[in-house]
């Protein structure tokens, strides 16, 4: 009696283990081996599985590496590399001033830290991948033989054009975030004052023409212009998927998820309005003492803390008034000369600085 | 492990080069690229090095090359990123980029960390190689080649300036290096909307420069703050610093200038059904001619005024856009033929202010009568005559 209960409980086990290893698909089992052909290398963002998304402005693509970095029981940690500009030019065998950081991300699935670099200027300049762990140790995440898959970005731009000899027109990705199946890709074009947002399923299928969401806002509810984003998170709103958006003109807006559709003529809700000289970097969202709060790093300003509580019950923004509206956020002092932000673990943020005597510092800080 | 050792132990005396006074450590050139030899090493070492076991931090102690010497000892400092490879009885470094003129590069080569010399010669000292190659002229041929729109008289509520650089210039400086200054000189404070990764064109010889968006549109609170940055009745001054690097780190030949005029700001679409079409003759490659009835965006212009004959083919030549921003002209490879034509105007297409043919840049969602939005394109007629009888 007892024997087979013992079978019987042994197998239920088997079964659910096999059940949630089976339940997360594998987003790695479509990518195919290769040495992606990366022209830049600028926003990054992290799918699971250490699946990692970059954002290509050159070359008008998003690619998704995979990095094979999914080991969580490696103790994680500070992460901390003085002087990284330095650190990187000798690395990369040049001069400080040739090295571009363009973007700090930190692999969820193991507290690995990476970094999209440019090194050289001008259009021949080299993209690159670096990492570097708690251990401090710089390395490359080499490309040349990597599971990748491209998706191009639909660009207007013709090769006629090209053949003339036009200037062309180029879309620097500001942003990118994967949620449940979709890479969202925020945009800004060098030519029309557009702020297309793309929602690409991942894995990558061809996009069409019309696949861009043109995103809008609404001073006051009442004046309408196109809007570009700047940084974006994805946050839960009363259970419902958002995209929380700083925009260039400066209001922090929500943006329910279920609105992203191709065409659709998209508004977003003013939650907060950031005011002059405003320039958001970067921005995430952590809890701490069981509340939601977004940091965003503000070039001219330092660090705000912005608790999201509220936000679906902030009235949109209509009304003119005097001083700050919206949200309530905290500037946190000391937090001064941040240029790229991500969360490391759940207490700390792993920060790219500027220090008072320029050069670059990747340091580890407690959430506020 | 221990008899392999004795082995060589007693050969030592019959393997030539395998002391560090046979050891040789050079940089060579390989086509374009500089890539590390040492030479002299003993075949059995060469094998060992050759084996899988062999790894990368054994590589690195054994031979790593180091930018900037002269600051703190190279064991302190990172290694170039590079591949090691054994062959031609070599053992070879190639740096994962080209090396930079003017900078100074060390080779170390550690003879104490060879396999199996450990015990032979742990005190043989390091084998430093340095190498700098010739810096870079510094002479400035890069210029600043136009900045558009060229008109003298800009709207209010400009929303962009290009800027045309003859060769690739570098990214990082543009919001220190331009300046827009008032009439008395005094620039005023952050008019242009600030982004990290700058909006250059593929070539990075086309900067696009956006005025603040926050403190043209209506009712934000950059423009409830600190108010627009162009005023109607006033004169500014667009200035480029000439120690702006381009791409290979020369600044400019000079800075440049712009002054102009600020007029009203302008709230309305572009109307291409307002514009003159002078239609070109038959048998000749005359340009076809648009007058525009304000100036217009210039990059846009060369790429969303398409025009196409009776089959749908668009005849292939050079788009001009006049020094105004006000003439458009097509000067075709091939001579004209009669028939009709269309001319199609994206809808993307916008004046200074950002108003686009399909919708202005501001709508104003309260207004009774709002401006009509369109989606798709405008398109123009017009007929080339056949040539009359000689």
């Amino acid at each position: 009696m007892i024997k087979e209960w013992r079978i019987a409980s042994a197998a239920l086990i088997g079964l659910s283990l096999v059940a949630s290893s089976g339940g997360a698909k594998d987003l790695s089992a479509g990518l195919q081996k290769g040495k992606p052909d990366l022209k830049s290398a600028g926003p990054l963002a992290f799918g699971p599985g250490g699946i990692l998304f970059i954002g290509d402005t050159q070359g008008a693509a998003l690619f998704a590496v995979d990095t094979g970095d999914r080991d969580a029981s490696k103790p994680g940690g500070k992460i901390r590399v003085e002087n990284i500009s330095q650190a990187v030019a000798d690395l990369l065998g040049t001069r400080p001033q040739q090295v571009t950081i363009n973007d700090v991300v930190v692999n969820p699935a193991s507290g690995t830290a990476y970094l999209s670099v440019s090194r050289g200027q001008g259009p021949d300049a080299s993209p690159v991948i670096l990492r570097v762990g708690a251990d401090g140790k710089l390395q490359e995440f080499g490309l040349e033989d990597v599971k990748f898959a491209k998706a191009n970005l639909p660009n207007p731009v013709s090769t006629e054009a090209e053949a003339r000899g036009q200037k062309l027109r180029g879309e620097s990705i500001t942003d990118i975030a994967f949620l449940d199946g979709r890479v969202f890709v925020a945009g800004l074009s060098n030519e029309e004052f557009s702020s297309r947002l793309l929602a690409i399923p991942f894995p990558f299928e061809d996009l069409s023409e019309g696949a861009g969401i043109e995103i809008y806002h609404g001073a006051h509810g009442r004046f309408e212009t196109k809007s570009p984003v700047r940084t974006f998170v994805t946050h839960e709103i009363k259970g419902q998927p958002h995209l929380l958006a700083a925009y260039t003109c400066t209001p922090l807006v929500k943006i329910p998820v279920s609105e992203l559709k191709p065409g659709a003529h998209v508004k977003g809700t003013t939650i907060a309005e950031l005011g002059n000289r405003n320039r958001p970097l970067d921005m995430i969202v952590y809890q701490k003492d069981g509340k939601d709060f977004l940091l965003l790093a503000n070039n001219s300003r330092g660090v705000m803390k912005i608790p999201t509580e509220g936000a679906d019950s902030t009235e949109s923004i209509t009304s003119r008034v005097e001083g700050t509206k919206g949200l309530a956020y905290e500037t946190i002092k000391g937090m001064k000369g941040i240029m790229q932000l991500d969360k490391l673990d759940s207490g700390h943020a792993l920060v790219l600085v500027r220090a008072d005597s320029g050069s670059l510092d990747l340091e580890t800080v407690d959430l506020p | 492990m221990p008899r392999v050792a004795l082995l060589l132990v007693a050969l030592a005396p019959f393997v030539a080069g395998a002391g560090p006074d046979h050891l040789e450590v050079r940089w060579k050139v390989s086509g374009d690229r500089h890539l590390i030899e040492v030479a002299g090493l003993d075949r059995t070492a060469l094998d060992r090095m050759r084996a899988a076991d062999f790894g990368a931090s054994r590589w690195d102690a054994l031979l790593r090359v180091v930018v900037r010497p002269g600051e703190g000892p190279a064991s302190e400092r990172r290694s170039m990123l590079g591949s090691y490879r054994v062959e031609d009885g070599l053992v070879r470094f190639r740096p994962r980029f080209p090396l930079e003129r003017g900078l100074t590069y060390e080779a170390v080569f550690d003879p104490s960390k060879l396999p199996g010399a450990g015990d032979r010669e742990p005190d043989a000292p390091p084998i430093v190689a340095p190498l700098t190659l010739e810096a870079p002229s510094n002479v400035a041929t890069t210029s600043l080649v136009r900045v558009d729109p060229a008109v003298a008289t800009l709207p209010e509520n400009l929303l962009k300036f290009y800027l045309t650089f003859s060769a690739p210039m570098s990214r990082g400086q543009a919001y220190d290096r331009v300046r827009l200054l008032d009439a008395s000189g005094v620039a005023i404070d952050a008019p242009f909307l600030e982004l990290g990764e700058e909006l250059w064109d593929p070539s990075a010889t086309r900067l696009t420069l956006l005025f603040d968006p926050g403190r043209i549109k209506t009712g934000l609170k950059p423009r409830d703050e600190a108010g627009p940055a162009l005023e109607a009745g006033r004169s500014y001054t667009l200035a480029v610093d000439e120690a702006w690097p381009d791409a290979r780190g020369r600044p400019l030949l000079r800075g440049g200038r712009k002054p102009f005029r600020v007029g009203p700001a302008d709230h309305t679409s572009p109307d291409p059904a307002s514009w003159t079409i002078r239609a070109p003759r038959a048998g000749s490659r005359d340009p076809l001619l648009l007058t525009l009835t304000e100036p217009l965006d210039r990059a846009l212009l060369g790429r969303l005024v398409t025009v196409l004959d009776r089959e749908g083919r668009a005849p292939l030549g050079r788009i001009e856009v006049g020094a105004d921003e006000l003439r458009w002209s097509l000067l075709p490879d091939a001579a004209w033929r009669e028939g009709e034509y269309r001319i199609v105007v994206g809808r993307d297409l916008e004046d200074l202010a950002g108003n686009s043919v399909g919708r202005p840049f501001e709508v104003d969602r309260f207004q009774v009568d709002p401006p009509k939005e369109r989606a798709e394109p405008v398109t123009l007629r017009f007929r080339i005559p056949a040539r009359a009888a000689e």
